[in-house]
């Protein structure tokens, strides 16, 4: 691969890849998402590869094995270029009709193409699918075009076209001027404003500093970071690369989970790839600026998602967070300034550089800009991976894109931020998505997933299930942490089997109170979140399942 | 038709000076007669007895030890060290139920020096149930060779133990009711099985090694532990690595630390490495890699240890892996698991005893379009219910 | 003598007394220097602060925004005004102990602070475990010993203290210097139980048959 070292040779490069890609060759864009390939275990993949060479098309049709494309429920899924009708469901059995009648005979399967599950309207395109209709998908809309293992893919749609102008055409105090104009808020759960920890990390003394991609996602539900790391992480690249120049730092960290190999392959072949093009290591681009980055995997436990504690793994050390009152932004890993953000935050950057922050303001709420990935997963009828503007309320993401709830249960809460984070009842999904309204109601929106309950699930059975997690996956080093949580999870283990005793309520309101304020981390200091946001809308729950004992009792009296 | 001995049981009783002593001597003079059984040592308090004593004595071919002492709060010493007799016993017969000795074979009697027909009485009585059990161990149905073994198990326990009894097993109220309400509580069994009973049980597995190897089924049987039982213990046992392991192919193990040598930071992604071509972690690895990039073993360890991803004995040859995520538990996961637990019959963590599955229990891999699903040797299983995991697993050999 | 203010120097308030600090203190040397007493429990002088028993946790207000921190490592700056006492502070000290008391209840530290904070060693459920894992016997084979012969093992709740068997069988029985640091006994427990289990281990491997 040639080695780019100007803005015009990358341009150069890019109309190139364009030409040599004939847009009206018939293509197969096949969903390696970690959904779609669970569902098939590759074998709808290998189905289309073993028709395409037995009928001899190698050279005339192409297949695209590209990033998750969201709609995760209707799995495995396939697009077919240049029409770009989108086939859902699709088995190994399908693929030799599909191969026939729609990429050579460019005719509609009617079967295999969505329909509507209340009212049988059909859509033959992926954008008329009303799960896709009503999101705006700039960060993910790309994945179904991308295959993440080759860096031309990316190029094609218009790719490191903001590093090059980053690197050439502006300087760091315009890009960290920028990012601060943007107003981007961290998308792992703080919400924190990434312009401003950058200007820390940049100012912070030190010549040595680190910028890290924390992609860890351990939030439960949550799997949009890794449709985007998996599916295209040259997106991440990109915006870790141009923060990286505008902190000053000159090594970066990709953090993320070791249990899932193709999510770290499809990671080093995209460094190995930019790096070939001179897109990643010494002398970027011709502009002088130098970038490596270190690829580092968990050992599997909740808490290495903290930053601190992901910091210490990254130094080789087990994964105990550090109580932060020196930021990390300051003195981080090896005691050097790090600048840690999400990959969802990460990916953000390319788009705010390319389109300006004018652009980029003009979408969201007041204080939160932009849009957000959110999963869907639950009692749901659409689960999957989706892109909202920050301002849709959560009702129009639960049913205008979720598809509402199946079996024709009602709706009884939504949770949000995992074991972190809080429902809301049914009478608050007016409420929009942002991070201060949500905050505000209890339920903080933590990284995104979406967790949606039915009417016949017990509040007090998934916060006891919450709660069991998180004593799995505490560090155990500081004592209201450990215990605290050791303790909530016996009183509320007591009143799920009936065995709940009056005053258990207050006690855990009592332990909540000290895990809250003494822990040394949030993991703990959030641990009873969910437990606190729970009696705040269903208390009455609570009161039941003790009451419930105690009318037992009172029965066996007579 | 026997013509062989009758058995006769061998008795060693420990008698305070101050009380029971006096009151046995008393039995003597006054002709109280009771069988000549009991072989008398005379302690000062019956406080002073040790369980390291009494488990001598069994060691030695006793069939039963008896300890006889003042009347309770009668001590003649301020510390009231019957007291301290009483939670001995307690404990001591616990013991020997766990290692499947009757604990009648262990008796505790308060006689004062006036009462020499008491301590005949008690004699009278002793002796006959003793001899209705039997000698000891053979009475129970264990042969020699485990009656020893299990014997020795527990005196190396010893000083341990009697920590545990100093410190978690008091009870602050020196009455006999307090005590006897104490010791026969639920709580008491809770503390006693999670700090003494789990520990026997590997001290036992421990011996069995040391003696040759063994695999979990066998141990299984020898000490009557269900196989997840054992599986559990030799998880434990290998984290405070008490259970040398061996590597299997140094090279290859070398060749990844090699590959990272001098790296700072490089600790966690070696083990990782290792893991993942070796599928767990023998105890010499983790000493090479200790000394090869000079880091603590300690550190090593608490690595390893910190959570289940380490495998630090091996696994079974198919892993299943229920997912444990939030989605996958409001679809049923919880019933999923229990299902498979009965099949397989082990629990999360844990081998069966022919290596055939390793169970475990995990985070969300995010296919929450897939929930509840189950995944066996990475291959993703989806939408399982209970009726179906039966055909699941079948094909697994 | 210089007039002028070492730059260095900062003034903080604590109960309401003004301490003269230096930049890089804890608020808990801070008081320390000022003889105003905040309990600890993991906190030695010749160890790194740990921050992990929390009883140190005290209230810290900067700028009119109170937070509580751990004394024993939040460093002092400008206008910080320290409340080492409070009904939140007492509060949390409370169940703190009582969390150790359900562990530990003998253990003469905990029960001279449970009476000055009011705790009651039956409000939790009796704890099999008498460790309150405050890692000075850890930290100290660590930091001063240099040894690295006993450490954490496991995490959250199942967190315990280990000793490695060839280490300690090499280097405990002339050292013990952590025995007398320990709050409770559980680290003489813990030793013995290696000894028992480990030490008598001989030359040839305890192999699992496969």
């Amino acid at each position: 691969m040639p080695r780019i070292n100007s803005a015009s040779e990358l341009e150069e490069l890019r109309k190139g890849i364009l030409s040599k890609r004939d847009p009206d060759k018939p293509c197969i864009a096949i969903c390696a998402g970690m959904g779609c390939l669970g569902l098939s275990n590759g074998r709808v993949i290998s189905a289309f590869e073993k028709e395409i060479n037995k009928k001899d098309l190698k050279t005339k049709v192409d297949i695209r094995t590209t990033g998750c494309h969201g709609y995760c429920e209707k799995g495995p899924m396939a697009v077919i270029y240049p029409e770009e009708i989108c086939y859902v469901e699709v088995t190994p059995k399908d693929v030799p009709e599909i191969v026939s009648q729609t990429v050579l005979g460019k005719k509609v399967i009617d079967r295999l193409i969505y329909a509507d599950p209340d009212t049988g309207e059909k859509a033959v395109h992926q954008a008329e699918i009303p799960f896709y209709k009503n999101q705006m998908r700039h960060l993910i809309g790309n994945n179904a075009k991308i295959d993440p293992r080759s860096i031309d893919d990316y190029l094609a749609v218009g790719g490191y076209s903001a590093l090059s102008k980053s690197l050439l055409k502006m300087s760091p105090e315009e890009i960290l001027e920028e990012i601060k104009k943007a107003e981007l808020r961290g998308r792992g759960g703080g919400g924190f404003p990434a312009g401003r920890k950058w200007e820390t990390a940049r100012n912070a003394p030190g010549k040595e500093k680190y910028v890290i991609v924390n992609g860890h996602e351990g939030e439960l539900g949550a799997f949009m970071d890794r449709a985007i790391l998996s599916g295209n992480p040259h997106s991440v690249l990109e915006g870790l690369i141009i923060g990286a120049y505008a902190i000053g730092s000159h090594q970066g960290f990709i953090y993320t989970r070791h249990d899932t190999p193709q999510l770290k392959n499809n990671i080093d072949m995209a460094l190995a790839q930019a790096e070939e093009y001179g897109l990643l290591g010494e002398n970027i681009l011709g502009s002088g600026f130098d970038f490596h980055v270190e690829v580092h995997l968990d050992i599997g436990i909740f808490v290495s998602g903290e930053s601190s504690a992901l910091m210490k793994s990254i130094e080789g050390n087990s994964p105990e967070p550090r109580p932060k009152y020196i930021r990390t932004s300051v003195s981080g890993i090896w005691g050097k300034p790090s600048a840690l953000n999400n990959v969802e935050t990460w990916a953000n950057v390319p788009l705010i550089i390319d389109k300006g922050s004018e652009w980029y303001t003009s979408t969201g709420t007041e204080r939160s800009k932009g849009t957000k990935l959110v999963s869907l997963s639950g009692n749901i009828v659409n689960t999957g991976v989706a892109e909202v503007p920050f301002g849709t309320t959560v009702r129009e993401i639960v049913s205008g894109i979720g598809g509402g709830i199946p079996n024709g249960k009602k709706i009884k809460a939504v949770h949000f931020g995992g074991p972190m984070g809080g429902s809301i009842p049914e009478n608050l999904l007016d409420t929009p998505l942002d991070f201060d309204e949500l905050a505000r109601l209890g339920a903080p929106i933590g990284a995104g997933s979406i967790l949606v309950l039915d009417e016949d699930t017990s509040m007090v059975d998934i916060i006891r299930y919450f709660l069991d997690f998180l004593s799995n996956e505490s560090c155990g080093k500081c004592v209201p942490c450990r215990e605290g949580i050791r303790q909530m999870l016996r009183i509320l283990t007591n009143i799920c089997d009936g065995k709940g005793r009056e005053g258990d309520i207050e006690l855990l309101e009592e332990i909540s109170e000290v895990t809250g304020a003494a822990s040394l981390c949030a993991l703990g200091k959030t641990a009873a979140d969910p437990l606190l946001s729970t009696l705040r809308y269903f208390r009455d729950e609570y009161e039941a399942n003790i009451a419930k004992m105690k009318r037992c009792a009172e029965k066996r009296e007579l | 038709m026997a013509a062989g001995h009758t058995f006769e049981p061998r008795i060693l009783g420990f008698l305070c000076n101050w009380c029971c002593y006096a009151g046995a001597d008393l039995a003597g003079i006054s002709r109280f007669q009771y069988p000549p059984n009991i072989r008398v040592i005379r302690v000062m308090c019956s406080g002073r007895v040790d369980p390291a004593h009494i488990f001598r004595a069994f060691l030695a071919g006793q069939d039963a030890v008896f300890i006889g002492g003042c009347h309770l709060n009668d001590c003649h010493y301020v510390t009231h060290g019957n007291y301290d007799a009483l939670s001995m016993v307690y404990i001591c017969k616990k013991l020997l139920e766990h290692i499947g000795l009757n604990p009648e074979r262990l008796r505790l009697e308060w006689v004062s020096a006036g009462e020499g027909i008491h301590f005949a009485n008690i004699m009278n009585e002793f002796v006959p149930s003793i001899e209705k059990l039997g000698p000891l161990g053979k009475g129970e149905g264990l042969d020699e060779h485990e009656l020893k073994f299990k014997l020795e198990a527990v005196t190396k326990l010893i000083p341990y133990i009697k920590l545990m009894q100093s410190e978690r097993l008091r009870v602050s109220d020196r009455t006999e009711e307090a005590y006897n309400k104490f010791f026969t509580s639920e709580e008491f069994d809770r503390l006693f099985n999670e700090l003494i009973g789990d520990k026997l049980a590997v001290c036992q597995i421990m011996a069995l090694l040391r003696e040759k190897p063994h695999s979990t089924g066998e141990i299984s049987e020898i000490l009557g532990l269900s196989p997840s039982e054992v599986s559990r213990h030799l998880n434990v046992s290998a984290r405070n690595q008490n259970l040398k392991t061996v590597a299997v192919d140094n090279d290859k193990i070398d060749q990844i630390i090699n590959k990272h040598q001098g790296k700072a930071g490089s600790l966690v992604q070696v083990l990782l490495e290792i893991q993942h071509e070796n599928h767990w972690l023998p105890l010499d690895v983790l000493d090479r890699v200790s000394k090869k990039l000079d880091v603590p073993l300690s550190r090593v360890m608490q690595i390893v240890t910190f959570h289940k991803t380490f495998r630090l004995v091996p696994k079974g040859r198919n892993e299943v892996h229920v997912c444990a995520g939030p989605s996958c538990y409001v679809h049923g996961s919880t019933r999923l698991l229990d299902t498979i637990q009965d099949l397989i019959g082990i629990k999360p963590s844990e081998t069966d005893p022919d290596a055939k599955f390793s169970l475990e229990t995990g985070n969300c891999l995010g296919c929450c379009n897939l929930g509840p699903e189950i995944i066996v040797d990475g291959k993703h299983h989806g939408r399982v219910t209970p009726d179906k995991v039966k055909d699941v697993l079948k094909n697994y050999e | 003598m210089s007039k002028h203010k070492k730059t260095s120097e900062i003034i903080i308030q604590i109960d309401g007394k003004e301490v003269k600090t230096a930049e890089g203190m804890t608020v808990l040397e801070a008081a320390q220097s000022a003889d105003i007493f905040i309990p600890t429990l993991c906190h030695h002088e010749k160890l790194e602060p740990y921050g992990a028993c929390r009883i140190c946790t005290v209230e810290a207000e900067v700028r009119g925004w109170t937070k509580f921190v751990a004394a024993c490592l939040y460093p002092v700056e400008q206008d910080l005004v320290v409340r080492t006492r409070s009904e939140k502070v007492d509060k949390i000290r409370k169940m703190i102990l009582e969390f150790l008391l359900a562990h530990a209840p003998y253990s003469p530290q905990l029960q001279d602070l449970a009476q000055e904070y009011g705790a009651d060693q039956d409000s939790f459920e009796k704890e099999s475990s008498f460790c309150i894992l405050c890692g000075l016997c850890v930290r100290y084979c660590a930091e001063v010993k240099k040894k690295n012969a006993v450490g954490f093992v496991d995490c959250g709740a199942r967190r315990e203290i280990r000793f490695i068997p060839e280490i300690s069988a090499k280097e405990c029985h002339s050292c013990k210097e952590c025995f007398p640091l320990c709050p409770t006994s559980f680290l003489q427990a813990a030793f013995v139980l290696t000894e028992s289990l480990a030490f008598l281990r001989d030359s040839s491997p305890t192999a699992l048959k496969k």
